[in-house]
């Protein structure tokens, strides 16, 4: 009860007017009495207002001013009860308009629902804590949800409030409101604090005052979380915001959230004992960092004249194998995942593109290769001049920080240092030890200076050669200047090392590395006698410390390294004179201990590998992405696949024993055999992720999580009863205005449209439902009836066009992307009708542009009922062209299609060269872009769709104008096409 | 950023501390944080061959070791250890170099006794195998790891830090039981049907005629005088040396088989002791165990093994018993509840052929 229940007579505990002067509670309750909900809201909005602007005041106060957020009421347990009851009595009575001045409360009631909002549907859930919100008399859902959107923006004018940023936002652009008021969803919390202490490790004083630059750091460590998380850490200043308040000590008042807001959510993510673990260990990381005023020197080593170049963090690292004879060299992939914190698009390039190594030959490595740590085996030795990695397609700014972040050391001369039962390890330093053993690798023209323990070794690379060197005790001084002159150093009087703990690696002699927040400790040994030894770290001031006495070696420890590469001068001080007597340098690495993208370890005895790597659910079951599996050749392993709905509920799951390895192929076969089938055939639909996992016990297991992502827009279909389909939209974009078209098979450009609401019936033919809601889309092809398709074998779609012109091509274009990139159901009949659609839509479209006798042709091509489609390959060739140069063109790809049967590679380069002879008189320049554009055009025009739309109309105006390139393009399309399927219904006939 | 000179005995606690293992109760040259300095060297290595990581550690301890307790050997046969009950396991490479390396065993438990568990495995990147989530801490005991904790929670605390169950059935697969001419028999038949072998190079054979008392001493090269079919090692480039079968006349090789034949995720060291086991059941000469009273004086016996044992008898010893400090001269030593004692000798018995000798008997 409330302390005073007399005199406020209200029936709660810890009451606002239980707190305010006798004689006015007794005069609002009065009038709360005859008004009922204004005066409750009234009086709450008066609270609120004072509260949020005094927090306002002080937010705009600090350094960099933080937003104030409508979870931060600050109400008590019973306020809270009241504010309910405020809010939900007026939406009873129909929200009447003086309710409106005492809008504070609907802010922080909408707020509160988005703190309980699990990622799905934001209105529903609206709806079932406030009986009447969809129902109330003259209600308009629309407008009130639009009102509740200018409360919020009121509240960001008036209080600081925050202000929804990114995509989601956009998206979603009332929704973003109260969800971004509500701080942090629950249903976020254990991945947070996940992120929090998986990033303990880099966290300094100056993160720890800088939300901005904490959010910044944050969010670009999340690329192994889920979708929806990465969508609240798109908004950095937030994520930054609610970080530094949760990572604030004990005892200490957060600037960035109030106390009662931040114990609750301390709270709620300690009820679950792995994130209260979690926040823990990010806590007592943060406070250490606070204690000790750790900063990271972020000037980095600082340049001084003479200084060596120290390595990247990224940098590969660079070794030698003994095998076939000779020395190959291998290139061990890095971790690239530190340049996501300076450009953003790094993490979708390295998951998606194919990385081409500079020195492999052979085909670029398969997409998201990068972000497997492996190594791998070059035939050339890489040049100095080229970028050693490169995203293919990939964006300029990208391949740029990979190019300046990422090399290997500068030649003429690369020094590898032998060590037992493992590979050669590159000496960076450059420095060679007496009684050592190292392969010495230079360029071909390189001279090395004779010297007695060198001999000739076999590498196995083009353009180098090497030597290995067997170090005697004593060098002679002749050869120590010779080595000097080929930029080696010898040393002998001092050697520091890393001791006590294993470090993370370690070449021998020069560079070694740790993980923050690991004791670094060195030994340093000299073999004379030594006063005094001088340590300078990056250049800084040198710290002197006395040489125990008697001892050939001094240990010490280096304390609050930041993440990077550090360079440790040591300088043996020869006693009395001070004078330096001789000095060494150690490269120290510190490496951030999760910075690296995927669990899977190359030294886990089984990996499991996706291309692009962490697909989406869709990617997966519409064959975008495949899996492989490395293991113990012989072996077998228990392949599982479990289909999980909204909050995670196991809908459907299928174990397979597959026999390791299990290649990519192999999956291609798995897939098309088991993803369509039974149990994961029906839930699909229904399903919101996908978990892959391989597992034998003992030797090893993978797993992944493909989520279907965290669409506006989304379609399910659903078998009614009488075994027909029918698609239900998930709309959780805001708006109201969703359209929806249905294209049928029949006419695949012709939209009919179609209530977005309830359900839709799908035709017996199948054809494509598409939504559209502002920027955001969804497209998904409709499975037809098989009976029906049996029974009308000889329907084919009709494509409609108007006359020539580069409008209609595009629209073309436009037509068969929806067709494209239109989400496949688990249905093969569907992929078939898709298939269909696209089909027709490329023929209209080439139709249209390369005259009435190819499209003659085109139509004679189509295959009717048990009529086979006809040879038509010679007359497709007579019909490229009648000039001299247009039939040598057509002879050229004839004589070539055999070698394009399975490598669109080979026909790209092959047509380039066929069509080189008329490209210059037809407007081409650039002939391997032209080659590809007209392709694609000549095959699947949809993907042209995102090509650059100035380029894009140059090409096709110089096609409008030379329709013999299209000729030539389809004809290399369909001539291999055709002797392809001739050639498999041969192998068929042989097998018979 | 700071600089602290240390001695050698803080730089060792610092270590022991990092390494998480009380350093009060344990220094870095016991058995414990050299097992711990091996998995951590293996979480960065990995795929490896033994040498490397051994080597590793010892580069790492060795200058800190002013009493010289740390010896190569010793770190090699904690290894073995750390291999036979899966910490790391010995697979064929991945690649296409061939050969054997020692892989990261997956993080894994096993239930040793009603809220007693043995962790297993080893997390890439220095990462511990569980953190305080689970509510317990985790014991050292030798190179084994052990969790106590609440029997109705503890499958769901481990799986939620990743750890997945291994049923001790599966964990105590072993071979069927054979007499141990019959095993010898089917080595021979091998060697019988195996192509020529030519010149092997670093051949080493375990000398049946030496005591099965010192392991160690019982490897050598073959000799002029040497004719038979022994249990060999055989170096390779990169990755464990092969275990292998190989029939020698005069002291030169004529025929080869690498182990394992009968199960590739087996390491080849586990078929090749059981042969050597067999062969000297055969030959007059079973290996030896030995029972002794227990100091704690809680009834419990000491069991002293001199020499290494297959990893499904290691397992099984691991449940059974607990890894206690070994005794003067044997390989390794185990605390066994007398309520097991019994069991588990007929197991060496049958399994190994092994002779049980009391503490005092004569040998």
């Amino acid at each position: 009860m409330c302390d005073d229940a007399p005199k406020c007579r209200c029936p709660v505990p810890d009451c606002l007017l239980a707190r305010r002067d006798p004689r006015e509670v007794a005069s609002s309750v009065e009038r709360m009495t005859h008004s009922g909900s204004a005066d409750i809201l009234e009086y709450l909005h008066k609270h609120l207002d004072h509260h949020f602007r005094l927090l306002h005041e002080r937010r705009k106060l600090l350094q960099v001013a933080a937003p104030v957020f409508a979870l931060e009421h600050d109400l008590g347990s019973s306020d809270f009860e009241l504010l309910l009851a405020g809010v939900r009595g007026a939406i009873t009575q129909g929200l009447p308009a003086h309710c409106h001045v005492w809008w504070l409360p609907f802010v922080v009631h909408a707020a509160e629902i988005g703190y309980d909002y699990a990622g799905g549907e934001y209105w529903p859930l609206f709806a079932q804590k406030t009986p009447g919100w969809e129902s109330s008399p003259g209600w308009n859902v629309s407008s009130n949800r639009d009102r509740i959107k200018r409360w919020f923006k009121k509240f960001s004018v008036d209080y600081g409030g925050a202000e929804p940023k990114g995509s989601f936002a956009e998206n979603f652009n009332i929704i973003a409101w109260p969800i971004t008021h509500a701080v942090m969803p629950a249903y976020l919390q254990r991945q947070l604090a996940k992120l929090l202490f998986e990033s303990r490790a880099v966290l300094t004083t100056e993160l720890l005052t800088d939300p901005r630059a904490l959010g910044a750091c944050l969010a670009s460590r999340t690329a192994g979380y889920s979708e929806r998380f990465r969508i609240f850490c798109a908004n950095q200043s937030l994520l930054g915001q609610v970080a530094a308040a949760l990572l604030s000590g004990d005892d200490e008042e957060s600037p960035y959230l109030v106390r009662s807001t931040l114990d609750r959510l301390v709270g709620d993510l300690s009820e679950e004992r792995q994130s209260r673990t979690w926040l823990t260990r990010a806590k007592h990381s943060a406070d250490l960092a606070r204690s000790s005023g750790f900063r990271p020197n972020n000037s980095g080593p600082k340049a001084t004249k003479g200084a060596k170049h120290l390595p990247a963090l990224t940098d590969p690292r660079f070794l030698l194998r003994s095998e076939d004879g000779g020395w190959r060299p291998y290139i061990e992939l890095p971790d690239l995942t530190p340049l996501q914190v300076r450009q953003k698009q790094v993490d979708q390039e390295l998951r998606s593109l194919r990385p081409r190594v500079e020195g492999y030959r052979g085909r670029p490595l398969p997409r998201g290769k990068l972000v497997y740590p492996d190594e791998v085996p070059l035939s050339a030795w890489p040049r100095p001049e080229v970028p050693l990695i490169q995203l293919e397609h990939g964006s300029s700014a990208v391949n740029r920080l990979i190019a300046e972040n990422c090399s290997i050391s500068q030649g003429p001369w690369w020094l590898f240092r032998k060590q037992a039962g493992g590979p050669a390890l590159e000496v960076k330093g450059k420095f060679l030890r007496p009684g050592q053993e190292y392969c010495l690798v230079g360029r071909a023209e390189s001279v090395l200076p004779a010297l007695p323990w060198a001999s000739e070794a076999t590498v196995l690379a083009d353009g180098v050669r090497a030597f290995d060197l067997k170090m005697p005790q004593i060098i002679d001084e002749r050869d120590i200047v010779q080595l000097a002159a080929a930029g080696l150093s010898i040393v002998s009087d001092v050697s520091i090392r890393p001791v006590g703990l294993v470090p993370g690696s370690w070449d021998g002699e020069g560079a070694v590395e740790w993980l923050a927040g690991e004791p670094v400790m060195l030994a340093v040994r000299a073999t004379r006698a030594v006063d005094k030894l001088a340590v300078t770290i990056d250049h800084s001031a040198p710290i002197v410390i006395e040489w125990p006495a008697g001892k050939p070696e001094l240990i010490f420890a280096l304390e609050n390294l930041a993440v990077g590469t550090h360079q440790v001068d040591v300088s043996l001080l020869i006693p009395d004179t001070g004078a330096s007597l001789v000095s060494g340098l150690l490269v120290v690495t510190i490496r951030d201990p999760q910075m690296s993208l995927e669990e899977s370890s190359k030294g886990a005895g089984i990996r499991l590998f996706a291309t692009p790597a962490r697909p989406k659910l869709t990617e997966l079951w519409d064959g975008l992405s495949r899996l492989s599996i490395a293991g113990p050749q012989g072996l077998t392993a228990e392949l599982m696949i479990v289909l999980r709905g909204d909050v995670g509920e196991e809908l459907a799951q299928h174990r397979q024993v597959v026999s390791l390895p299990f290649s990519d192929g192999a999956w291609k076969k798995f897939a098309d055999q088991q993803l369509r089938k039974g149990k994961l055939l029906g839930s699909y639909d229904e399903a919101e992720s996908c978990e892959v996992s391989v597992s034998r016990e003992g030797v090893g297991f993978a797993s992944l999580i493909c989520e279907r992502g965290f669409d506006p827009l989304r379609w399910i279909l659903m078998k009614r009863r009488d075994g027909r389909h029918e698609a239900r939209l998930i709309d959780r974009t805001d708006r109201d205005g969703t359209q929806v078209h249905l294209f049928r098979v029949a006419a695949p450009l012709t939209g009919e449209e179609r209530v977005s609401r309830g359900p839709i019936a799908i035709p017996e033919s199948g054809g494509m439902l598409q939504a559209t809601s502002g920027n955001s889309t969804a497209a998904i092809v409709l499975p037809p009836d098989p009976n029906q398709l049996r029974q009308r074998p000889n329907d084919r779609p009709v494509v409609q066009c108007a006359n020539l012109s580069l409008s209609e091509v595009e629209r073309l274009i436009q037509g068969h992307r929806r067709w494209l990139e239109a989400n496949l159901p688990a249905d093969p009949f569907a992929c078939h009708q898709q298939e269909q659609a696209l089909s027709a839509i490329t023929s209209a479209l080439v139709s249209l542009i390369a005259g009435n006798r190819w499209a003659r042709l085109e139509r004679k091509r189509v295959p009717g009922g048990d009529r086979k489609a006809p040879d038509v390959l010679d007359e497709m060739q007579k019909l490229v062209g009648e000039a001299p140069a247009q039939r040598a063109v057509a002879q050229q790809i004839a004589g070539h299609l055999w070698q394009w049967l399975d490598s669109p590679a080979a026909m790209r380069e092959g047509f380039s060269n066929a069509i080189a002879p008329i490209a210059a008189a037809n407007g081409i320049d650039n002939l391997h872009t032209a080659a590809d554009f007209l392709l694609r055009l000549a095959s699947r025009p949809g993907t042209l769709a995102r090509w650059d739309k100035t380029e894009r109309d140059e090409l096709l105006n110089c096609v409008l104008r030379s329709p013999v390139l299209i000729r030539a393009a389809r004809f290399a399309v369909l001539g291999a096409e055709d002797l392809r399927d001739t050639s498999d219904e041969s192998n068929a006939g042989d097998h018979r | 950023m700071s600089i602290t000179p240390l001695s050698g005995r803080e730089a060792a606690e610092r270590a022991v501390h990092a390494l998480g293992l009380g350093e009060t109760t344990t220094d870095l040259f016991s058995t414990e944080a050299i097992c711990a300095s091996l998995r951590r060297a293996a979480s960065f290595l990995c795929p490896a061959a033994p040498r490397q990581l051994v080597e590793a550690v010892l580069e790492a301890v060795t200058t800190l070791d002013e009493s010289s307790m740390v010896s190569r050997d010793l770190v090699a046969e904690q290894l073995d250890l750390l291999v036979s009950i899966g910490d790391l396991v010995e697979l064929p490479h991945q690649g296409k170099r061939g050969g054997r390396q020692l892989y990261l065993g997956p993080p894994s438990y096993v239930e040793k006794a009603p809220g007693q568990y043995l962790l297993l495995g080893v997390r890439p990147n220095g990462a511990s195998l569980v953190d305080e989530s689970v509510g317990a801490k985790m014991h050292y005991e030798s190179h084994a790891r052990l969790l106590e904790i609440d029997m109705e929670v503890a499958a769901a605390r481990l799986r939620a830090v990743g750890l997945h169950e291994i049923h001790r059935s599966h964990w105590l697969k072993h071979p069927r039981l054979e007499s141990a001419p019959a095993v010898v028999d089917v080595m021979h038949q091998r060697l019988d049907r195996a192509a020529e072998s030519g010149h092997i190079a670093g051949l080493k054979i375990i000398d049946p005629e030496t005591s099965v008392r010192y392991y160690r001493a019982r490897w050598r090269l073959p000799a002029e005088g040497d004719s038979g079919d022994f249990v060999a090692r055989r170096p390779q480039a990169y990755g464990a040396d092969l275990w292998c079968l190989v029939r020698v006349k005069n002291g030169v090789p004529s025929a080869l088989v690498d182990l394992p034949v009968d199960d590739p995720a087996a390491p080849g060291c586990d078929e090749a002791w059981r042969l050597q086991a067999a062969i000297d059941a055969v030959a007059g000469r079973p290996q030896l165990l030995r029972l002794r009273s227990d100091a704690e004086g809680d009834g419990s016996r000491v069991l002293d093994l001199f020499g290494p044992v297959p990893g499904w008898a290691q397992r099984y010893l691991e449940l059974a018993g607990a890894p206690v400090s070994r005794a003067r001269g044997a390989l390794i030593s185990y605390r066994v509840p007398m309520s097991a004692i019994v069991e588990l000798l007929a197991f060496f018995a049958d399994m190994l052929w092994m002779r049980i000798r009391q503490e005092g008997e004569a040998a």
